[in-house]
């Protein structure tokens, strides 16, 4: 039975380090005052619970990350993005094993969707660190609302029908079978529109590196209702791909010294703790109850990201 | 799914990746650790730190005179570039892990899948290169 008053709470929290956060922030001459340690520790509750209300929801860390602190917390978007990289990276690496090794993420289907979104990835952060802050801003507010649009309105397919695999699928030998554990069903699975899913994970990949916001939410659908990959599956695979992508962004964030241990660390470590409480809460928790939250989280974070970079 | 039924490559691909990974993870609690209680002392002073996280990378760098690139590896000794190796270590798990399935590949005659790891291998090798690095 879904608890409401543990989610209550939990909410009034988010709201009010949220709300904390972002007077302290406005008046920067009042935030410089704080001791330095005050941002640190900040950063690290706020991410504490976005990984607790994360999981639940279905979403990426990295794509709550970057809007919620590049709006409410002192530091440069720069620095934001590349911690937002690394969360992204880390909780897709921290996945990676056991969904590799329960047969839910396929190696095969992965490889050559990371190297287009690998690619273009490193391409994202070369643009996203050589564009002025205020427009990254203003797009990054309109990316975000967009992706609040698509977790609104996007359907998901539990077993797509593939009537027909691609040619390249077939060259490449993706399909195979699954086991659903929780159905106990062996799933069979073949893709098609693979060229498309490649092009399209170019443009993710892109987006992924210039904002720094991962690309779970876009890695699904396209894999899922594009590609025709079973949605278990697709979930599994897509963390695979963005542990890859978002590695070749992250290098470069940090090649040119926009990844600070201060800012990065504390996020991770953060949003990893909370995750582990996230997954176990799963069974008590409303995840429609908790997606309505993020929704709403994404939508006041993307207008308040857009309204900074007008400077309003 | 029973190991026995999954391809050699994505069982070598997980066990390379939970290795690193959690090598990668040890070490980014710990030297963080080391740079907090100050055991290991930072170039930029903590204390300065709310003046500086709010300059762009670029300024960043210019105010605080650190060197773009690798120039971190060799600076060690500093607790703020003592915190970068565990960010370096889970960045580099991707191309490990990648470059252990490319031999499985090649030894089951897979040229095109062991091409496609090799190109990801060199992307990312490229990306954590530094020879990308934009000079401002």
């Amino acid at each position: 039975m879904p608890l409401k008053h543990p989610l209550a709470a939990l909410m009034l929290l988010l709201a009010l380090c949220g709300a904390m956060t972002a007077q302290a922030a406005d008046a920067l001459p009042a935030a410089e005052a704080l001791p330095w340690w005050v941002w640190p520790l900040g950063l690290f509750v706020v991410c504490f619970f976005l990984g607790i209300v994360a999981v639940p929801a279905g979403v990426g860390g990295g794509v709550l990350f970057v809007p919620i602190v590049g709006g409410f917390f002192p530091f440069h978007l720069d620095f934001v993005r590349g911690a937002g990289l690394l969360v992204a990276m880390a909780s897709a690496l921290a996945a990676g094993p056991s969904l590799l090794k329960n047969g839910m993420a396929n190696l095969r289907l992965v490889m050559p969707l990371a190297l287009s979104a690998s690619l273009s990835s490193m391409g994202g952060a070369m643009v996203g660190l050589a564009l002025p802050a205020n427009i990254i801003q203003i797009m990054l507010g309109l990316i975000i609302l967009a992706i609040t649009a698509l977790m609104i309105m996007a359907r998901k397919s539990d077993y797509p029908h593939v009537p027909q695999p691609d040619a390249l699928s077939q060259r490449l030998g993706i399909h195979g079978v699954f086991h659903d554990l929780i159905s106990g069903r062996e799933i069979s699975w073949q893709v098609h529109r693979t060229p498309t899913g490649i092009m399209l994970f170019l443009v993710i990949g892109f987006l992924g590196g210039v904002f720094g916001v991962g690309a779970g939410w876009a890695n699904v659908p396209a894999l899922n209702l594009l590609m025709g990959v079973p949605l278990k599956l697709a979930a599994a695979s897509s963390s695979l791909i963005l542990s890859i992508a978002s590695a070749s962004a992250t290098w470069y964030y940090l090649n040119n010294g926009a990844i600070l241990a201060i800012i990065a660390v504390p996020a991770v470590v953060g949003m990893m703790m909370g995750a582990r409480i996230g997954a176990h809460l799963l069974t008590v928790l409303n995840p429609a109850v908790i997606r309505k939250v993020v929704i709403s989280m994404l939508l006041f974070a993307g207008v308040r990201t857009l309204l900074k970079g007008l400077g309003i | 799914m029973s190991h026995q039924r999954l391809p050699p490559e994505q069982l070598r691909y997980a066990t390379v990746l939970h290795w690193v990974t959690l090598v990668g993870f040890v070490t980014l609690v710990i030297t963080f650790v080391l740079y907090m209680t100050g055991l290991a002392t930072a170039e930029v002073p903590l204390h300065q730190l709310p003046q500086l996280w709010k300059l762009s990378a670029a300024d960043y760098a210019k105010a605080t005179g650190l060197h773009e690139g690798w120039s971190w590896l060799f600076a060690m000794d500093k607790g703020d570039f003592l915190s970068l190796l565990g960010i370096a270590m889970l960045s580099a798990s991707p191309i490990l892990s990648i470059a252990a399935v490319v031999p499985v590949y090649l030894k089951e005659k897979n040229y095109i899948y062991a091409a496609l790891g090799l190109m990801a291998v060199l992307v990312l090798l490229y990306a954590a290169s530094g020879l990308s690095v934009r000079h401002s």
